[in-house]
C-alpha cells in the first residue's frame, strides 16, 4: 500500500526563510561595511560563516544554501579588494574566496543536514509514540467497542483531524455510512489504496480515506475529515497509514474473539442439546425396556400378554423413531462412512421387523452380488427397514416384498416393491411429508418412518423417491451415490 | 467350577435390577446387586462374582470408567446393558475390555443367550477344537468340517472363522478380529476383513452357523435357530 500525496504548494515558512537570509545577509554586510575599517576584510569572512552556520541549524537547505553564496559573493563584491568588483587582485585573496566558499556551502549543507535529520528522529518518535498509544489502548480498554473508541479517539487526536469516521465492511462490501464520499470509500476498499484529500485520487473529496485489513480479509475504511484550511504533508499521511495498520490488528482482533465466543457457544449449545436427546431416550427406554423383560418373565402365550407385546413393540418403534428425528432435525446427524457389504445392511435392517416380516417374505435380488460399498452403512439400514415396515404395512399378509439392489456407474439403486394397493395418485411426495396417513390406511405406522427414512438417505448425498408400479404396488427407490471396492 | 454361578448386576434402575434378578434367579443364578458404580466394585471384589451386567448409564461414574477400574484386577465377563444407540460407546466399552453387550430394550432370550456365550468362553479350557452346531474347527489339524464335510478355507478365512469360532455366540469387533488374523499393525486391513467374511459366508452357507453383522460394531458367529 502506498500514499502518493500530491507535491503541496511552496510553503509559506520556505519563502519567509528565503526573505529572511536576505535580510541577515545585508544586515551583516551594513555591520561588517561599518566595522571594516577597524577589523579587516576577513573579519567579515568569519562573521559571514557563524551566520551561516546559525542558520543551517534553523532554516531548511534551500535558503541556507543560497545564503551562503550570496555570502560569498557579497564578500567578494564589498570586501575583497578591489572593492565593488567581483575581480580578486592578490593571488592569495582568490584562494581564500574559493576556501571560503567551500567552507560555506559545506557548513550550510552539514548543519542543516544535521537539522533535517533531528527533524527526522523527532518525527519517527513521534510516530512510535502514536502507534504505541493507539495500541496500548486497545488493550487496556474494558470491552470490545470501548476499544476501538479508544483508539479513534487517539487517532483523531494524533493527527489533529476534525472528524474520524471507521466504516467496518462485512463479507467484503461496506456497510451503509451517511458520509458523502461514498464512490471515494468503495474505491478505496477495492483498490486497497489511500484516496480523497491530499492524495493522487480524488484530490476533491471530503476526506481522505485509507483502507484497513488485508487483501484477503479486508476489514473496512477510516476516512479523516480536515478542516477547511488543513495542511497534510507527506509525513502526515504515512503516520496515518501506520495508524491505519495499527487498528486494522486492533479490529481484527475484535472480530477474531467475537468469531470464538460464538463457536464456543454453538459448541456449549451442540452439547447441551446432546445430553438432552441422551436424557429422553434413556428416560422413555427404560421403562420399555422393564415392560418387554417382564412381559418375557410372564412367558404368556395367552391372549392378554399377546396384545400387550404387540403394543410394547410398537411403543418402542415409536420412541425409537421419534428420537431418530429429532437427532436429525437438530442437526447432530452425520453420516458416517465406511465399506459395507449390502447383505449385512439388508439383515439388520430385516431384523428389528423379523416379526412383521413373518407375513411377508422378502424376495432378495442382487444385493449379495455388488462388491463393498462405501456408505454409512446404519443409517442405510435403518431407512431400509422403515420403507419395509410401510411395505408390511399396506401389502395383503402372504404377498411378497421384493427387493432388487443393482448399481449404476457411482451410484447404488435399491428397490423395494410391494403389492400392496400402491400410492395414491399424486401423492408420491407427500407421503415423505411427517405424519401423512393416507386415506382409509391401516394403523400401525409411527407417521414419520418414511420421513426418517428420506433424511436418513439425504444426509448420505442421495435421495428417496417413490411411486405407483405399473403392475400395482407401491415402489421405492434409494439412489446413494458410493465408491465400490476395487475388489 | 460350582454349579451356582453368581451374576454381579450394576444398574441404577431398581425396576430393572428386580426384574434381572427374577429372570436370573429362575434360570439358577445366584444374583448381587448394585446401584452405583463404585459400589458395583466393591462387590465385585467381595464377592467375585462369575460375570457382570454393567449399565453404561451410572450415576456416580460414567459405566466405561467403572469398566476400566474392574478390568485393572479382574477378568471377570462383563455384559454391558446400554440404552444408547450409538456404536462408539459400545465398541469403546468392547475395546476396553467389555465382553459383550445388549441394548435397552432387549429381549430375555438375548440377554440369557450372550450371558452363556460369555460364561462359557471364559470357562472352557482352551482346547483345539471348536464345536458350534454343526460346524467343528480343528486348531490343531487346521481343519474345518461343517455336517462332516471338510471345508475348502484359504489359511485368512481359516484364521477368521477360528477367532469367531472361539468366541461363539459373542460379538467380536473389527479390530479385534484383525489385530487376532493380522497382527497388530495391519490396523486398517477392515475391507480385507469384509471380503474375507463375505467369502466365509458363502462357504458356511444356510445350514450352518450365521456370522451376523453389527454394523460399525464387528461380528459374531451364531448358531442357527
Amino acid at each position: 500500500m502506498s500514499t502518493k500525496p500530491q507535491r503541496p504548494p511552496v510553503s509559506v515558512s520556505r519563502i519567509l526563510q528565503y526573505s529572511l537570509a536576505l535580510c541577515v545577509v545585508f544586515v551583516l554586510a551594513s555591520v561588517c561595511w561599518g566595522l571594516l575599517p577597524f577589523t579587516g576584510y576577513l573579519f567579515s569572512a568569519l562573521v559571514f560563516l557563524v551566520a551561516i552556520v546559525l542558520a543551517g541549524l534553523r532554516w531548511s537547505r534551500g535558503p541556507v544554501l543560497m545564503m551562503a553564496v550570496l555570502c560569498a559573493l557579497v564578500w567578494n563584491f564589498l570586501f575583497i579588494p578591489p572593492q565593488f568588483t567581483l575581480h580578486i587582485e592578490k593571488p592569495q585573496d582568490v584562494v581564500m574566496f574559493a576556501l571560503f566558499f567551500l567552507a560555506a556551502l559545506s557548513m550550510g549543507h552539514l548543519t542543516s543536514r544535521l537539522h533535517e535529520r533531528e527533524q527526522n528522529e523527532a518525527r519517527q518518535q513521534r510516530q512510535t509514540d502514536a502507534l504505541l498509544r493507539v495500541a496500548q489502548c486497545s488493550v487496556q480498554a474494558p470491552g470490545a467497542s470501548a476499544g476501538l473508541d479508544e483508539s479513534l479517539r487517539v487517532i483523531r487526536q494524533i493527527t489533529n483531524a476534525e472528524r474520524v469516521s471507521l466504516v467496518l465492511s462485512e463479507d467484503g462490501a461496506l456497510s451503509s455510512s451517511p458520509d458523502q464520499d461514498r464512490p471515494v470509500m468503495e474505491w478505496c476498499h477495492t483498490h486497497r489504496t489511500a484516496a480523497g484529500r491530499f492524495t493522487e485520487q480524488f484530490p476533491h473529496a471530503h476526506a481522505t480515506w485509507f483502507p484497513l485489513g488485508t487483501e484477503q480479509r479486508p476489514l473496512g475504511v477510516i476516512g479523516f475529515h480536515w478542516s477547511r484550511d488543513a495542511v497534510v504533508d507527506r509525513h502526515a499521511l504515512q503516520l496515518i497509514e501506520s495508524l491505519a495498520l495499527q487498528l486494522s490488528l486492533v479490529i481484527g482482533k475484535e472480530k477474531l474473539i467475537a468469531a470464538a465466543r460464538r463457536a464456543d457457544l454453538l459448541a456449549e449449545s451442540e452439547r447441551l442439546q446432546r445430553a438432552l436427546l441422551d436424557s429422553v431416550s434413556h428416560e422413555l427406554k427404560t421403562p420399555i425396556a422393564v415392560i418387554r423383560t417382564a412381559l418375557d418373565g410372564l412367558g404368556g402365550s395367552d391372549p392378554w400378554s399377546s396384545e400387550i407385546r404387540t403394543a410394547v413393540m410398537r411403543l418402542q418403534r415409536i420412541v425409537e423413531s421419534f428420537l431418530e428425528m429429532t437427532r436429525m432435525e437438530s442437526g447432530v446427524l452425520t453420516a458416517q462412512k465406511d465399506w459395507c457389504d449390502l447383505s449385512d445392511v439388508v439383515q439388520a435392517a430385516q431384523e428389528p421387523i423379523i416379526e412383521e416380516l413373518k407375513q411377508h417374505p422378502v424376495r432378495l435380488e442382487g444385493a449379495g452380488d455388488l462388491p463393498l460399498l462405501r456408505l454409512d452403512g446404519r443409517l442405510l439400514a435403518q431407512a431400509l427397514s422403515n420403507v419395509l415396515h410401510n411395505a408390511t404395512i399396506y401389502a395383503p399378509p402372504g404377498a411378497p416384498i421384493e427387493l432388487s439392489a443393482r448399481m449404476n456407474p457411482g451410484a447404488l439403486i435399491i428397490r423395494v416393491r410391494d403389492h400392496g394397493p400402491g400410492l395414491p395418485p399424486g401423492e408420491e411426495e407427500r407421503v415423505f411429508d411427517k405424519f401423512y396417513r393416507a386415506p382409509a390406511a391401516p394403523a400401525g405406522g409411527t407417521g414419520v418412518g418414511l420421513a426418517i427414512a428420506r433424511g436418513f438417505v439425504r444426509a448420505q448425498g442421495g435421495d428417496l423417491t417413490a411411486r405407483t408400479h405399473p403392475d400395482g404396488g407401491a415402489e421405492f427407490t434409494f439412489t446413494l451415490p458410493a465408491e465400490t471396492h476395487p475388489v | 467350577m460350582s454349579t451356582t454361578q453368581r451374576i454381579l448386576i450394576v444398574d441404577d434402575e431398581v425396576q430393572m435390577r428386580r426384574l434381572l434378578r427374577m429372570v436370573l434367579e429362575g434360570r439358577g443364578f445366584t444374583v448381587c446387586e448394585a446401584e452405583q458404580g463404585q459400589q458395583g466394585l466393591q462387590e465385585a471384589a467381595f464377592h467375585r462374582p462369575d460375570a457382570v451386567l454393567l449399565d453404561l448409564g451410572l450415576p456416580d461414574m460414567d459405566g466405561l470408567t467403572a469398566l476400566k477400574h474392574l478390568r485393572e484386577w479382574s477378568d471377570v465377563p462383563v455384559l454391558i446393558l446400554s440404552v444408547r444407540n450409538q456404536e462408539a460407546v459400545k465398541v469403546e466399552a468392547l475395546e476396553n475390555g467389555a465382553d459383550d453387550f445388549v441394548t435397552k430394550p432387549f429381549g430375555t432370550a438375548e440377554l440369557l443367550a450372550r450371558l452363556h456365550a460369555i460364561l462359557r468362553r471364559r470357562y472352557s479350557q482352551q482346547s483345539p477344537v471348536y464345536s458350534v452346531g454343526t460346524l467343528r474347527v480343528d486348531v490343531l489339524h487346521h481343519e474345518a468340517t461343517l455336517e462332516g464335510t471338510s471345508l475348502k478355507l484359504t489359511p485368512t478365512e481359516f484364521a477368521v472363522l477360528k477367532v469367531l469360532s472361539q468366541n461363539a455366540g459373542r460379538i467380536v469387533t473389527q479390530n479385534q478380529l484383525i489385530r487376532q488374523v493380522w497382527g497388530a499393525q495391519q490396523a486398517s486391513q477392515t475391507e480385507g476383513l469384509r471380503v474375507h467374511i463375505n467369502h466365509l459366508r458363502k462357504k458356511l452357507g444356510e445350514t450352518g452357523p450365521r456370522i451376523v453383522n453389527e454394523p460399525g460394531i464387528g461380528y459374531r458367529l451364531v448358531e442357527p435357530q
